[in-house]
């Protein structure tokens, strides 16, 4: 049962982050999943050129 | 000497190194704001070499001084000030060809011009020559050779710039027409006066006008260049100095001038460049083929018919393995779970709901691979500026600038930096215009989609079916777009296409590389957060209904939500109100579609047989080819992800275009769908 709450609560709280995250990355204008910071380049080739 | 503190513009081409220069002078001592009511940088700088006080000003990069772009016009505005004392034109020495064409434009203005010859060290390495000798007498102008990265010629430059400044652009002249003055056809000698010397026609009409300017205007500093610009009918300088011209300027002679401007760069280019590389000898003969009238679009079809070759049957070579560590690990996750008696709710939450969600959209990683492999091939090669250029004649018949072809273009990546980047077009109705069509274009997300229908459904002519989607949506998207160009009237101005059409070259293997983990990492990073998250909430809507917990799936939210929809998708033969809970998912996120589907009929497709399972599945539920192709057509057009349309809404600044605009591509998708199905229905019996 304690095994069962655990990961239950672990699963819960990893969704509220996720959700969390993303209004946050939607409140800074990033809006895309993708890992540069600006969505007008092409990700990967911007980091290159870097 | 002259002015003891001197005012230099740095201008020239994008990427050829002219902030590195500006960089190397100014240091730390740079100040970045905004030009006056626009968002491009001025960036300005200050330093001392010997008696003199330099002040730098870095221009946008530009390929030209039209007035096309703000970045063109504020150049433009800027250098004709009386402030500027003298313009540094830098030009990446490699490419000289190309940047010659700005700093023919440069002479022109009248403002002394000194040409820095960038990136020497690649001309060097390319085992190229350039004239140094020759190239001031055909200009006029000061030549110094420099190389921002390695910091050589900077302070040469310098000298040079004091020394010339308050000078005339023809000083250095020696065009070799003096020598065979008595073969030349033209009527005008104005070779000792400028670089620049056009046809006698135009010659004619420019002495005219520079004679009418001169009479209503004598404070005009630089009629020339004015009379050019009259030419031209560019609207900025016919505004600024009305006088009649109807006579004279017949008709606009813009693509006389250009063409006049590059035979005479042509003439340079042969007297100054030794040992012309091979790479631009293949370049050109490549490109024969490529930016072809006629073929070039055939081949851009033949290719990206070949991409997806490549990314169904070596993606699906490759996905055989994954699969089989999929099914792995998400069997020795039931084990343990089972092993550590963990309550059932949990073990389906996890094994039923995330496992099933995020694994089935893992097995595409491989196609997903693929794709951004060849398309990153595609790019680094340097072909993908050959697209934009091939589809330009396309472009203008839709309406639509050139230029909104590159957009459309990312979209088959990902469709939010396509919307960004609809930014370089100047008109905001082309803008719209082509916000409105890029959605249109299948991006990556989508591709699972396809993978897995097709493959269901379609057997060996899965990629055809696969491929039809791509052209499908290019075809709704030009017929959106001259749709909407019939009823929104363009204005008569058109912005043609500037674009650098890089050497082909042989593809760096990290560039790829970088380019395919940056994509890989962004997709698991979106399998692990969103497909995540959107598998859980699936579970909990399957699971629970208004009376709570249920064991019938036919009494959940889910299927509460999904029989809603289904007297509206059925006419499209969508009418599982598991596809249509599996389309509301693909708001969040297109591959939401693949994970809810193998969550709402749970059915594990990581494998062939799961695949042949679900199959049997549909069919039995009276879902057939018909009804899957018209899946993937509403899944193509419907309206995009939240991270889209969140966009879409940030780039038009109007939630009544947003709102417009994702109703318009579900009615275009419900439409499409219907009509597909319905006909397609005739034809089969069905």
């Amino acid at each position: 049962m304690a095994f069962t709450i655990a990961f239950t609560a672990v699963i819960i709280i990893y969704v509220i982050f996720v959700i969390y995250r993303k209004i946050m990355q939607i409140r800074a204008g990033k809006y895309c999943e993708c890992s540069c910071d600006d969505c007008t380049k092409q990700c990967g080739q911007k980091k290159e050129k870097k | 000497m002259g002015k003891e503190i001197i005012n230099v513009a740095f201008a020239g081409n994008p990427n050829c190194g002219k902030t590195t220069l500006f960089n190397a002078y100014t240091g730390a001592r740079l100040k970045v704001a905004n030009w006056p009511g626009v968002t491009v940088e001025k960036k300005e700088g200050a330093f001392k070499f010997h008696e003199f006080q330099y002040k730098l000003v870095d221009l946008p990069g530009i390929y030209s001084l039209t007035c096309y772009s703000t970045e063109e016009i504020l150049s433009r505005q800027y250098l004709l000030e009386d402030e500027v004392d003298v313009v540094v034109d830098v030009a990446d020495a490699s490419n000289l060809e190309r940047n010659l064409y700005l700093t023919l434009q440069l002479i022109e203005l009248g403002k002394p011009v000194v040409l820095a010859l960038n990136m020497m060290d690649i001309v060097e390495e390319r085992g190229m020559e350039l004239d140094i000798h020759r190239l001031p007498e055909m200009l006029g102008v000061p030549v110094i050779p420099v190389s921002a990265r390695k910091r050589t010629g900077l302070e040469v430059l310098m000298h040079a710039v004091a020394h010339h400044q308050g000078k005339h652009n023809n000083e250095l002249l020696e065009h070799h027409h003096d020598m065979i003055a008595a073969q030349s056809v033209h009527r005008h000698n104005h070779h000792k006066e400028f670089a620049m010397v056009y046809s006698d026609d135009i010659e004619d009409k420019i002495d005219d006008l520079e004679e009418r300017l001169l009479a209503a205007y004598p404070e005009v500093t630089n009629p020339r260049w004015h009379a050019i610009k009259m030419l031209e009918k560019d609207p900025e300088v016919m505004k600024n100095y009305s006088i009649q011209t109807d006579d004279i300027v017949d008709k606009s002679y813009e693509h006389e001038i250009i063409n006049q401007k590059y035979d005479f760069i042509e003439e340079v280019i042969d007297e100054v460049l030794m040992n012309r590389t091979k790479k631009e000898e293949n370049t050109e003969k490549i490109d024969q083929w490529m930016t072809h009238p006629v073929w070039g679009m055939p081949i851009f079809f033949g290719i990206m018919a070949l991409v997806f070759l490549l990314t169904f049957v070596v993606g699906d070579w490759i996905a055989g393995g994954f699969e089989m560590v999929i099914s792995a690990i998400s069997g020795a996750i039931y084990n343990g779970m089972m092993g550590l008696r963990l309550s059932p709710f949990l073990i389906s939450l996890v094994c039923d709901g995330i496992i099933t969600g995020v694994g089935g959209i893992l097995t595409f990683l491989p196609n997903i691979f693929m794709l951004f492999l060849a398309l990153a091939f595609l790019e680094d090669s340097g072909y993908m500026s050959r697209v934009a250029y091939v589809m330009d004649g396309l472009m203008e018949k839709m309406g639509l600038s050139g230029r909104a072809f590159i957009p459309m273009l990312l979209g088959f990546g990902c469709t939010v930096p396509a919307i960004m980047s609809a930014r370089t077009l100047e008109d905001t109705r082309d803008r719209l215009r082509t916000i409105m069509v890029t959605p249109f274009m299948s991006c990556s997300a989508r591709l699972p989609i396809y993978v897995l229908f097709s493959k269901m459904f379609f057997g060996r002519y899965a990629m055809v079916a696969a491929f039809s989607m791509y052209v499908i949506g290019l075809f709704v998207a030009i017929a959106i777009a001259l749709i909407y160009s019939r009823v929104v009237k363009r204005k008569e101005e058109k912005n043609c296409l500037l674009i650098e059409l890089p050497e082909y070259k042989t593809p760096n293997a990290r560039t790829i590389i970088i380019y395919v983990w940056e994509k890989i990492k962004d997709y698991l990073t979106k399998a692990g957060t969103t497909i995540f998250v959107g598998s859980v909430l699936l579970w909990v809507i399957m699971n629970f209904g208004p009376s709570g917990m249920v064991s019938d799936i036919s009494a959940s939210f889910a299927a509460g939500i999904g029989k809603f929809l289904v007297p509206v998708l059925a006419p499209a033969g969508l009418g599982l109100w598991q596809i249509g809970v599996a389309l509301i998912s693909g708001v969040a996120a297109k591959e939401l579609v693949v994970s809810s589907c193998s969550v709402l009929f749970a059915m594990n497709i990581n494998s062939d047989m799961g695949l042949e399972a679900f199959h049997h599945t549909l069919n039995t539920m009276g879902f057939g080819t018909l009804n899957a192709y018209a899946l993937m057509v509403f899944c193509l057009l419907y309206v995009p992800c939240m991270a889209t349309i969140a966009t879409i809404h940030k780039e038009t600044a109007s939630w009544k275009w947003t709102i417009g605009m994702v109703i318009m591509q579900i009615l275009v998708a419900w439409g499409i769908a219907v009509l597909i199905f319905q006909i397609g229905s005739m034809f089969m019996g069905g």
